[in-house]
């Protein structure tokens, strides 16, 4: 069966909500009960038929051909099956997401992966801010899953953070880790200002020194290995990175000490 | 004196409502920048809900701020009048915005008289980050903590892990003093602004501030970087449950302060009507993004760029206001300065109202 | 305008036994049957109950903590688009649009939002006069402010302390006044952590009892209808019914409201050392007929604490959920602290539930005890019609009570109590007896001459849903609701009590704030006209 394919007529006027094109969400739709979902939330709201081009049948393998900023919550509480974008996205793709697959092959927009407790969120592009974040005034981030980002992400990447894995391959903006309570954020490239911030455990994985750490992180001089072996084997068998991210002896700093101190940053000695 | 224009000419005020309620009628996506006391927000906020709109406060970035630390942590605070009777030492963290120099100054020149009442001293905990913070500072010859090239998050961290006695990467300076000033004080007070720092700092304070809990007290005293747009935040929180960047999509109110920036929903030409309100007097429309403008604003002259301006008085100067207050933490009913015969928002957009398809009044 | 209700089964218990006969309203007053005259409107009401509109006397409904509570959480009544029912709070009015329109479909018309700081008042008042429909009214808190601490501890004049009391009331336009946990926010400032009925606070040397008296006194001599309005200390704690009951019977037959009693119904029994000593204080208060109480049921689900208690929120803050939480130390009588709490049908949850009900069972007059849940403290308002049909069922109790914690309920006397409300003991606690309690003699019931707010219930075996969805509503005579839905918007009064401020007291006030605040008076009071409504307040009474 092809793939249920939503092929995007021309750039929106307004923000789209496509939280609900997924595969629960439209399973025993017909067209027509498709075509007039509400995706829309002006005074003239969109429906799908105003924006998209319906073709295939297969709920479980939905692909939304063209992309654009405006669309946001793609995936949203995606739980099996896949979605696959072949643009960029807006806001909060992947949002609370707890199985499946969700592909973006362009960028995404701020808090992508927000609050996502399973399944796998690749995005090929950049992310905005807060990946895998809390919404504001939501106190957990992400909870579990995989998360990965090919380009580079914004501030705040993996806020408080509290259990699954992200990777970032092309560096991210400040704040990285900010509040996290726990789980792993591997970043290859720049990494902004002080990562692990207010961080209580977890583990931030950088293939580099970090440049403006803040001082409540103190050097804690080699580390023990095994973990980080493990992890470096983990991510190239997940086709997430091609080579080891942190080396042989990678340095460790624990923090943040401003809080109870038992995050630790592991970064690639030597560069 | 002309008072409303189409265009830059200029026209009777019955003509401009007309004109503007027309744009804001068949606009699709109308958004409101807000510059007003309690009761303009409110006819504002009652319009944009009429209309499907979003709203935010001219100040909007340093407000998302602030209201973020109380959506994503909360805190531990206190009032000014409080702080003035009760704390013998005030600590002050980054750079407090001029408005509210006075009012620290006004401590500065009185005597705790509950409490432990001892003389008031003070601390300023400063950041790389903050430059302009340092010279208010000396003038209340507040102690600076601070360590070379730190940011004020940073400095912020590295005193909370050494009120705990855990060993930092750097040392800030007279710590030692303030920890024993923390100790012989009953109820320090830490104060700050949205414009104290970056919100993570803030979180840090706070965090901070329950840790001395845990033994002894200490509390905070919240100056909002503008106390306008502050009032308008506890208006907006009332009519619709929540802060400002909140917009009504099926006459429900949603609050995203990504999605309802105003500004970026002007720049990504999501919206396509702004009203903007400006009654601080001077001030022009932000650029980038042009959109059909309604300008409320405090001019002698239409604003440039704008389809209609039309021209209103400043709360609390041109007619009586009731107005947030960081003096006493609260709402306050000012008498008009300088009463003058220009109108006020709340008259205008009620008027607007009045003026769309359907000639609802609005409920406020 | 002439409205004529017939049909429809009447109760009113302060005029009569329940009969169907027809109600008349007369331009927004209830009046005699008009014999020979067309009425404009007919309602047939067959079918249904006809109350007086009912009267909430505690609900945290709007002002500045209620406002921060907002501010705190707004992800839990974010409006994803569609809103989900089952939201945290969804329900649970939290905009001042919504309070009114919630309340106006129960049938409620008039409601006391019981915690006023005097410093805030006017934030107060600008919310309550958004809400619409209904009437509203609030208490001013005293008991933690420099100034009444100041004058008990140097032996001032009664005199003194009601020309102080009086100004307060007038100026922040209240219909009367709160102590809350007396003494313990000033206590709180200096670091000390518990607080008991004779306990002191330290600047002043004054026990919370002595505050407690002196204020309750000057409420009564100076003939505030409302008596006093007290939040006893040591909320929430195992072993507080010995607290609550000291209170009660520190009121030495005078008039004294005890609010949300179930708070305190707690001893320390059981393995858990948390039981229930509801039947003991339920005797205390049958046996002490100047005091008069309400609940503060506790329902189960998400909810948020909002009290002025600024030493209970603080010891609370360990089971915040979410885990954020505000603390205020006010000025004075202002400040408290928001702590968002989620009620479980475990053993502590169950039993809160149970000791609630059990004073509501156990309480014998019910002129005497108020149904609230000292929103949205125990539960959101919207549990009401939930909590109605808990009263008026005893099969609904035990249909709840086999979803809790087994253990918790065999703590109580819950299971044995078989008394079920009837719809005209549901009328007095709801109507009749508010009214009473608060001074306003033009509610409560449907007497000619009274206002005509009046509610309209369709009979049915689901008393829940009879009491969430009003089959009619009038507020002044103004039909606004149908079938559990607004229909017509306005806005109600706020009702205060207006004693003229003693010349010598404004003058001390003022000497006061310059001196203490650095600011004139003019900064702490308002004019009416800065709530831009037309006339937004009503007077009410003083007792002579
Ligand atoms: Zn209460």
């Amino acid at each position: 069966m092809k793939a249920l394919t939503f092929s995007l007529l021309a750039e929106p006027e307004e923000r789209l909500d496509l939280s609900a094109l997924t595969p629960a969400g439209l399973a025993g739709l017909t067209d027509l009960d498709i075509a007039r979902l509400r995706i829309g939330s002006g005074r003239q709201p969109a429906t799908v038929g105003d924006v998209f081009k319906v073709t295939g049948r297969n709920v479980e393998n939905i692909v939304i051909e063209g992309g654009s900023t405006r669309i946001d919550k793609v995936g949203t509480g995606l739980a099996l099956g896949a979605i696959r974008v072949t643009g960029a996205v807006g806001s909060q793709a992947g949002r609370q997401m707890t199985g499946g697959s969700l592909l973006i092959e362009g960028s995404a927009g701020h808090h992508a992966g927000s609050g996502m407790s399973g399944g796998r969120l690749e995005i090929k592009g950049n992310a905005g801010d807060c990946l895998g974040g809390p919404l504001a005034g939501e106190i957990t981030g992400m909870e579990g899953g995989m998360l990965i980002v090919r380009g580079k992400a914004g501030n705040y990447a993996g806020e408080r953070l509290r259990r699954g894995i992200i990777a970032i391959l092309r560096g991210c903006g400040d704040y990285a880790g900010y509040r996290m309570i726990a789980g792993t954020i591997a970043v290859t490239g720049r990494v902004g200002a002080t990562p692990g911030y207010l961080m209580k455990r977890g583990s931030l994985l950088f293939d580099r020194r970090p440049e403006f750490l803040a001082p409540t992180f103190i050097d804690c001089g080699e580390t023990d290995i095994a973990f980080s072996g493990l992890f470096d084997r983990f991510l190239i068998r997940e086709k997430i990175i091609d080579r080891p991210l942190l080396g042989a002896s990678p340095g460790k700093f624990g923090g943040d000490l401003a809080v109870s101190g038992k995050g630790e940053i592991l970064f690639r000695r030597g560069r | 004196m002309s008072v409303a224009w189409v265009g830059s000419q200029p026209v009777s005020l019955t003509d401009a409502i007309r004109n503007a309620a027309k744009l804001l009628g068949s606009s699709r996506c109308p958004v409101f920048t807000l510059d007003a006391d309690v009761h303009g927000t409110r006819s504002a906020i009652a319009l944009a809900e009429r209309l499907g709109g979003a709203y935010d406060h001219a100040m909007g970035e340093v407000l998302a701020r602030e209201v973020a630390l109380f959506t994503d942590h909360g805190g531990m605070f206190t009032t000014p009048g409080e702080a003035r009777r009760r704390s013998s030492l005030i600590v002050i963290v980054g750079d407090i915005p001029a408005a509210h120099h006075d009012l620290l100054q006004a401590w500065a020149g009185s005597q705790p008289d509950l409490g432990d009442r001892h003389k008031r001293s003070w601390f300023h905990i400063d950041g790389a980050d903050t430059p302009r913070a340092a010279t208010f500072a000396r003038k209340l010859k507040a102690t600076p903590l601070r360590a070379e090239g730190q940011s004020l998050g940073s400095v912020l961290g590295v005193l909370r892990a050494g009120l705990q006695n855990r060993a930092t990467a750097v040392s800030v300076s007279n710590f030692d003093r303030f920890r024993k000033a923390l100790a012989g004080a009953l109820f320090p007070v830490f104060v700050f602004s949205g414009a104290s720092g970056e919100a993570p700092g803030l979180v840090m304070l706070q965090g901070l501030i329950a840790d001395l809990n845990k033994t002894g007290r200490a509390s905070s005293v919240f100056l909002p970087a503008d106390d306008d747009a502050w009032g308008t935040a506890l208006t907006s929180l009332w009519m619709t449950g929540f802060p400002p960047r909140t917009g009504f999509s099926n006459s429900l109110p949603s609050y995203d302060p990504g999605r309802w920036d105003i500004q970026r929903m002007i720049r990504d030409k999501e919206a396509d009507l702004h009203v903007w309100m400006s009654t601080r007097g001077g001030e022009t429309p932000p650029k980038g993004g042009r959109i059909a403008l309604i300008s409320l604003s405090k001019t002698d002259a239409p604003t440039p760029g704008a389809k209609v301006t039309i021209s209103v008085g400043k709360p609390g100067i041109d007619h009586d206001a009731v107005s947030y207050s960081s003096r006493i933490g609260t709402f306050r009913a000012v008498p008009a300065g300088k009463p003058s015969e220009l109108p006020n928002i709340s008259s205008i957009i009620n008027r607007l109202a009045e003026a769309l398809p359907g000639q609802r009044a609005l409920p406020c | 305008m002439l409205i004529r209700l017939t049909g429809g089964e009447v109760v009113d218990p302060v005029n009569g036994a329940t009969s169907k006969r027809d109600v008349w309203i007369r331009d927004g007053v209830l009046a005699d049957a008009a014999k020979g005259e067309k009425p404009d409107e007919i309602h047939d009401v067959s079918g249904c109950i006809v109350m007086a509109g009912a009267i909430d006397i505690h609900s945290h409904i709007g002002g500045g903590n209620v406002n921060t509570a907002r501010l705190l959480l707004p992800e839990h009544h974010r409006a994803h688009q569609p809103r989900p029912a089952n939201t945290p709070l969804s329900n649970a009015g939290w905009s001042t649009f919504q309070t009114g329109t919630l309340y106006a479909q129960m049938g409620f018309t008039t409601v006391v939002e019981p915690a006023m700081p005097p410093y805030t008042a006017l934030h107060t008042h600008l919310e309550l006069a958004d809400i619409p429909i209904i009437d509203k009214a609030t208490l001013a808190i005293l008991g933690n402010d420099d100034f009444t601490l100041s004058l008990l501890r140097n032996n001032k004049s009664t005199a003194m302390l009601d020309d102080y009391i009086a100004w307060v009331v007038g100026s922040t336009r209240a219909l009367g006044v709160k102590v809350i946990n007396a003494g313990a926010a000033a206590a709180f400032k200096e670091n000390v952590r518990s607080f008991s009925l004779d306990d002191v606070v330290p600047e002043y040397g004054l026990s919370s009892r002595k505050i407690v008296k002196s204020l309750q006194a000057s409420v009564n001599r100076l003939g505030i209808p409302h008596p006093l309005h007290v939040h006893a200390n040591n909320l929430g704690i195992a072993g507080s019914a010995d607290t609550a009951a000291a209170t009660i019977a520190a009121s030495e037959g005078v008039p004294m409201h005890l609010a949300h009693l179930q708070f305190y119904g707690y001893g320390t029994g059981g393995k858990r050392k948390f039981s229930s000593e509801a039947a003991r204080l339920a005797e205390a208060v049958n046996g002490n007929p100047d005091v008069t109480i309400d609940i503060g049921q506790v329902m189960f689900g998400q909810t948020v604490t909002i009290s002025s208690d600024v030493m209970r929120q603080f010891s609370a803050i360990g089971n915040a959920n979410p885990k954020k939480t505000v603390i205020m130390d006010g000025d004075g009588n202002g400040g408290g602290g928001i702590v968002p709490y989620r009620y479980k049908q475990d053993y502590y949850g169950s039993l809160q539930w149970a000791v609630g009900l059990e004073l509501f069972l156990l309480i014998d007059d019910p002129w005497r005890v108020f149904f609230t849940t000292d929103h949205p403290n125990g539960a959101p308002f919207t549990a009401y019609p939930e909590l109605f049909e808990l009263l008026m069922s005893s099969d609904a109790r035990d249909a709840k009570s086999t979803e809790l914690n087994a253990t918790a309920l065999g703590m109580t006397t819950l299971a044995s109590v078989r008394r079920e409300y009837t719809l005209e003991e549901i009328a007095i606690m709801t109507r009749a007896a508010p009214a009473k309690l608060l001074g306003l003699k033009d509610r409560g019931h449907l007497g000619t001459g009274a206002i005509a707010d009046v509610a309209v219930y369709r009979k049915g075996k689901d008393i829940a849903k009879m009491f969430r969805e009003a089959a009619l509503v009038f507020k002044n005579g103004d039909l606004v609701v149908k079938n559990g839905k607004v229909t017509h918007y306005r806005f109600g009064k706020t009702l205060r009590l207006n004693p003229p401020p003693d010349k010598a007291m404004v003058k001390r006030m003022q000497a006061f704030h310059e001196e203490r605040y650095g600011l004139s008076l003019d900064w702490f009071t308002f004019p009416d006209s800065a709530i831009h409504r037309e006339d937004p307040f009503a007077e009410v009474p003083w007792n002579s």
